[in-house]
């Protein structure tokens, strides 16, 4: 019995193979396949090649001209490859140098340092806060403070007022008496006249003091509300944004991370890809050089 | 906000709770004069059922600590709840003052 090799689906470029599709005793068949195996596992321009060499001498001289030119115009297409390649490269690194500083101001900065100095600008911002806080409450506890203290003199006002009005009845006492008492109390009348006079010039000056005190007053009431107006302002909701702002950071500094370690991998493919391109095309060379 | 004292024989201890506001600056003061007249070297603020706390609270609690510092004794702040303790941490006031948690 006779085993069979049928090559089957069988390449375009297998039209010149030498009797590819032939019949074969049992001995001969594991060469055969071993044969067709290799030929499966050549290239385009190496069949092409073989098959330039394995026909008559005259078909061949012409089709090894057809073999040099197609093996040259593919190096000249990979070299074109391997430029572009070692191109891509060099963006690919020139895009991660980017993506790690930013411009600021003029000046190149590094990311994570421009991004660290926006967690410094921030904790200043807080420390702003608190600062803020502390020194309001201070103002509000002095302007508490005022307050009792011209509450305080509002009262001793108002004692020299009952002081002053004793006064003016004890002149006016002594003025009765003294006209009761003739000429001999025209001295006490004098006198009198003077406690009246003087109690007269307390009540006015009393009078201006209570004014200016009414005045301080109002003024401190006007800067405890306006002092109270800003300590309300609840700045904690600002300095909880922190923590949302830290997180935001982080992750960007994360997917900077990533991004360049992404296109640090895609520079490395394409110098890969270069290099082997270049190995494809030293391959070629010698082919081309011998065909 | 209300608080209650307590005078244990490390020191004193005052306990705050409710929301700690500008409001409460009045009652703060009174907490103020319970602290500086203490006795001993500690003062121990128990944060622990305190439920709301803004950024004037914060500017009062400095400005106790700061009374502490002149007057030679140590104000600590402890069992913040965790919003208020991730405030006070946000807030770099544990840099100023002990926070026990």
């Amino acid at each position: 019995m006779h085993n069979q090799v049928v090559l089957l689906n069988r390449h375009p470029a297998e039209r010149a193979a030498p009797e590819a599709g032939a019949v074969h005793d049992v001995g001969a068949s594991a060469a055969v396949t071993e044969l067709v195996r290799r030929w499966f596992e050549l290239s385009l321009p190496e069949r092409r090649s073989f098959a330039a060499l394995t026909r008559d001498p005259g078909a061949r001289d012409a089709d090894s001209h057809g073999a040099v030119g197609a093996v040259s115009d593919l190096g000249a297409r990979f070299q074109e490859l391997a430029d572009i390649a070692r191109v891509q490269c060099q963006r690919a690194g020139a895009v991660v140098e980017l993506a790690k500083t930013i411009e600021l101001d003029g000046e190149t900065m590094p990311l994570d340092q421009a991004l660290h100095s926006v967690e410094a600008v921030l904790m200043k911002v807080i420390e702003t806060i608190l600062s803020i806080s502390k020194h309001a409450m201070r103002m509000v506890y002095a302007l508490d403070d005022v307050v009792r203290d011209v509450r305080g003199a509002e009262q001793c006002v108002g004692q020299i007022d009952s002081i002053n009005t004793q006064t003016r009845y004890l002149a006016l006492n002594a003025a009765i008496e003294a006209n009761r008492s003739g000429e001999a109390g025209a001295a006490f009348r004098v006198i009198a006249h003077e406690i009246k006079d003087l109690s007269r010039a307390t009540e006015e000056t009393s009078r201006q003091v209570r004014d200016r005190i009414t005045s301080i007053t109002s003024g401190v009431h006007n800067g405890h509300q306006v002092l109270q107006e800003i300590a309300t302002l609840d700045m904690s909701e600002h300095i909880m944004a922190k923590a949302r702002l830290d997180a935001l950071i982080a992750g960007l500094m994360a997917q900077n991370r990533a991004f360049t370690a992404a296109l640090g991998e895609t520079a490395g493919s394409a110098e890969t890809m270069g290099r082997t391109i270049d190995g494809l095309i030293a391959g070629l060379r010698p082919r081309a050089e011998t065909s | 906000m209300q608080f209650t004292q307590e005078t244990i024989p490390s020191g004193t201890v005052l306990s705050l709770q409710g929301a700690f506001t500008f409001r409460d600056h009045h009652a703060f003061r009174s907490l103020l004069d319970v602290l500086k007249a203490a006795p001993g070297r500690s003062r121990v603020l128990d944060l622990s059922q305190l439920e709301f706390l803004d950024s004037a609270a914060l500017g009062m609690l400095l400005v106790a600590d700061e009374e502490g510092r002149r007057a030679g004794w140590t104000l600590t702040l402890r069992r913040p709840p965790a919003r208020i303790a991730q405030l006070l941490e946000l807030a770099a006031v544990d840099t100023l003052m002990t926070i026990e948690k």
